[in-house]
C-alpha cells in the first residue's frame, strides 16, 4: 500500500483516494462475500465501508495500519448488513437440506452445499475470524489486532466456527431444518 | 468429514471459492458518494496543539477584538510609525536572523534574554509562506522581545518536530516529521540541519520511526523514542543513543498496541529520566490513561508520578535545573487528542510523586509544554496564542509578550512547545 497515497487521502485529496479504493476493493469485496454469502450484501457492505473509510480516514493515526483499518471498517460493515439481513431473511422459508451423498459421484456438490449452509448459520463474528484467517490468511493474533478483540477471544471464535461446522455436517439433514426455517 | 481437521481442511478450501473481483457497479457506486460525502475532521489538531474550552475561545476572541480595534486605533494615531503588529503575508522570507522581522514588544518577560525556540506549524510566523499545512513542521528562534525572529536550518527536512537545545545552548537536536521520523541536528547560529545516524533493527521508514530527541546533562548522548515493527509487532521504545560509541540502549518499552512512551527528559543529574506513558485499548483508539514515568537510566526502579486528580492526563515532563521538582501538563502536547486528553493546567511535583501542586489555575487560558527556564526561577509555558511565564509557585505570571497574540493562530498557524536558552 502507497503510504504517500494514504497521507494524501487523509489530508482529504479524493483522486488519492480513489487510487486506493481501487487498489483495496477487490480484496475487501472478496472478504466481504466471504463473510456474507450473499453478493448483493457484499457489495452494500464494500459501499458502505468505502465512503466510511474516506469520512474517517482524516482520523486514521498510522497511515501504515490502511489495510488493516479498513478491513476493520467492512468486518464492522458487514456485521450491519448482517443485522440488517437477518430482518429479511427472517420470514423466509429454507428448502429442505439435500440427502446424503448421492450415488453419481456429487459428493463434493453435496459438500459445498452443506458448508454453505452450515457457514451461513455460524454467528457473524465466528464468520468474521474464519474468513479473516483462512481466507487472508492472517494469523489469529493479527485477526485479534484488526478486530479489537482478545486473541483468546479470535482462537475460541475459531474453534467454535470449526465447531459449528462440523456439527452442522455431521447432523442428521433433518435436524437442520425446523419449521421452516434454520434452527 | 467428521473430525476438526479435516472439517477446518475442507472448508479452508471452500472458503477460496467465490468471487475476487468487486462489481464495477459497486466501486462507482462508492466513489460517487464519496465525491459528495464530507470527511469527519476535529477542527482539534490532530498532533502537539492544545484545545481550548469554548467558552476560553469565545473569551479569547473578545480579547482579539478588543487588541484588533485598539490597535486600529492606535495606528490611526501613530501615522507613519506603521512598521507593528501582523507581518506581511508576503514579506520574503529571511535567509537569516533578520531583525526586519521583530515583532512589537510588551510589558511582562520580554526583558528576558535569550532564545525561545519553538516548534511551529501553519503559515511561517513572518509570514513567508503562505500555505496552512498541519504537517508543515518548523522550529523557529526568537528573543523574547520579539526581534530576531528566525528558522532553524530551513531546508531539509521538510518537517521539523520536538526541538531540544543542548547544554551548552549551540545546537538543537529535533525529529524530522517529514518524509520520515529520524534525528537530527542542527546549529543554532545557522546552517544545515545533519542526520544523526541511530540504529534501528527494523529499517528506518514506516518500520522504524525515531521522535522526541532529547540531550542528556552533559550533552554527550541522546534519550529518544523509538516506534518500529518488529515481525508483527510495533513496539514504542524509550532509549538512549550515544553518538560516541554508537551504542543504543533500551531504556523502557512497550507494544505500541497497548501505548505509546514519549517525550523522555533528563534527570540533572543524568541518572533518571521521565517520560510520558500513555495506554490505550486498541492501535487506533484514544489513549484512556495517561501519565508520567520515572525509570533510572539502567532501567530500574520505574515508578508513575501520580496525576493531579481523578482521571487527568499528565505528560510534557521537565525537570527543575536543580532536580528538585518537576513541571508538568495536564493537556501534554504529545499525541493532541484534544478534549480527551484533558484540560489545560500545569503542576509541579517532586520526584519522589509527594508535594504536588497546582502552579497555574486558568494558566493564562492555555496550559501546555511547561519547561524551566536554566536558572530555575521561572516556568516558560505555552499561553493562549503565545508564551508566558511564571514563577515556580505560580506567582507573576505573565504572557511574555502580549502582542504575540496576534502572532499565531490558524490564519498563521501556531507555535508552542518552546524552551528558553539564555544569551550569554
Amino acid at each position: 500500500m502507497d503510504r504517500d497515497l494514504v497521507e494524501q487521502a487523509r489530508r482529504g485529496d479524493r483522486e488519492a483516494f480513489t487510487v486506493l479504493v481501487h487498489q483495496v476493493s477487490d480484496v475487501l469485496y472478496a472478504v466481504a462475500f466471504r463473510i456474507l454469502r450473499d453478493p448483493g450484501l457484499a457489495e452494500d457492505a464494500l459501499q458502505n465501508a468505502l465512503v466510511l473509510a474516506w469520512r474517517r480516514i482524516p482520523k486514521l493515526r498510522d497511515d501504515d495500519r490502511f489495510e488493516a483499518w479498513v478491513h476493520r471498517i467492512l468486518v464492522h460493515a458487514c456485521y450491519d448488513e448482517s443485522k440488517r439481513a437477518r430482518r429479511w431473511t427472517a420470514t423466509v422459508r429454507v428448502l429442505p437440506v439435500s440427502g446424503p451423498s448421492t450415488p453419481d459421484g456429487s459428493d463434493a456438490v453435496a459438500n459445498r452445499d452443506e458448508l454453505e449452509r452450515a457457514f451461513a448459520r455460524l454467528p457473524i463474528d465466528q464468520r468474521a475470524v474464519f474468513v479473516l484467517h483462512h481466507y487472508l490468511g492472517l494469523p489469529l493474533v493479527e485477526v485479534a489486532e484488526l478486530l479489537e478483540i482478545p486473541a483468546g477471544t479470535a482462537r475460541s471464535r475459531l474453534h467454535y466456527a470449526i465447531a459449528g461446522l462440523r456439527d452442522a455436517l455431521t447432523a442428521e439433514p433433518e435436524s437442520i431444518v425446523q419449521g421452516g426455517r434454520l434452527a | 468429514m467428521n473430525d476438526d481437521r479435516s472439517v477446518e481442511r475442507t472448508a479452508r478450501s471452500w472458503i477460496e471459492t467465490g468471487p475476487t473481483q468487486a462489481p464495477d457497479r459497486a466501486v462507482e457506486r462508492a466513489l460517487l458518494t464519496i465525491e459528495s460525502t464530507p470527511q469527519e475532521r476535529d477542527l482539534r489538531i490532530p498532533r502537539r496543539l492544545t484545545m481550548l474550552s469554548i467558552q476560553a475561545r469565545v473569551a479569547a476572541a473578545a480579547v482579539i477584538g478588543v487588541l484588533v480595534v485598539g490597535g486600529a486605533l492606535i495606528y490611526l494615531g501613530r501615522g507613519d510609525q506603521s512598521n507593528v503588529g501582523v507581518p506581511s503575508p508576503s514579506a520574503a522570507p529571511p535567509s537569516s536572523p533578520n531583525p526586519a522581522a521583530s515583532l512589537s514588544l510588551s510589558s511582562g518577560y520580554a526583558n528576558v534574554k535569550g532564545w525561545i525556540v519553538f516548534e511551529h506549524f501553519g503559515q511561517a510566523p513572518d509570514g513567508s509562506t503562505t500555505t496552512y499545512d498541519h504537517d508543515l513542521r518548523q522550529i523557529w528562534l526568537v528573543h523574547a522581545d520579539g526581534t530576531n525572529l528566525h528558522e532553524l536550518a530551513s531546508g531539509n527536512p521538510v518537517g521539523k518536530t520536538s526541538p531540544d537545545l543542548s547544554p551548552d545552548g549551540k545546537t538543537v537536536v529535533f525529529a524530522s516529521w517529514e518524509p520520515s521520523s529520524r534525528i537530527w541536528q542542527a546549529s543554532i547560529d545557522g546552517g544545515d540541519a545533519t542526520l544523526i545516524d541511530m540504529p534501528c533493527d527494523a529499517p528506518v521508514g514506516a518500520a522504524c520511526k525515531l521522535d522526541d530527541p532529547a540531550y542528556s546533562p552533559d550533552g554527550e548522548k541522546i534519550a529518544f523514542v523509538r516506534n518500529q515493527l518488529l515481525g508483527t509487532r510495533m513496539s514504542s521504545e524509550i532509549a538512549i543513543f550515544d553518538p560516541a560509541s554508537r551504542e543504543t540502549r533500551v531504556i523502557e518499552s512497550t507494544l505500541a498496541t497497548d501505548g505509546n512512551l514519549a517525550q523522555p527528559s533528563w534527570s540533572p543529574d543524568g541518572l533518571q529520566l521521565a517520560y510520558h506513558h500513555d495506554t490505550q485499548a486498541g492501535p487506533e483508539d484514544r489513549p484512556t490513561k495517561i501519565r508520567i514515568e520515572i525509570v533510572n537510566v539502567d532501567g530500574t526502579d520505574l515508578h508513575e508520578l501520580p496525576a493531579s486528580a481523578g482521571e487527568a492526563k499528565a505528560g510534557d515532563p521537565d525537570w527543575s535545573p536543580d532536580g528538585s521538582l518537576m513541571v508538568f501538563s495536564t493537556m501534554p502536547n504529545r499525541e493532541g487528542e484534544g478534549d480527551e486528553n484533558g484540560s489545560p493546567g500545569i503542576f509541579t511535583i517532586h520526584p519522589d510523586g509527594t508535594g504536588l501542586t497546582d502552579v497555574c489555575g486558568s494558566c493564562l487560558q492555555g496550559g501546555i509544554a511547561p519547561s524551566w527556564t536554566p536558572d530555575g526561577e521561572h516556568i516558560l509555558f505555552w499561553g493562549f496564542r503565545t508564551w508566558a511565564m511564571m514563577d515556580p509557585d505560580g506567582n507573576n505570571m505573565a504572557h511574555i509578550n502580549q502582542q504575540e497574540l496576534v502572532w499565531f493562530g490558524e490564519k498563521l498557524g501556531y507555535g508552542y512547545a518552546a524552551w528558553l536558552q539564555p544569551t550569554p
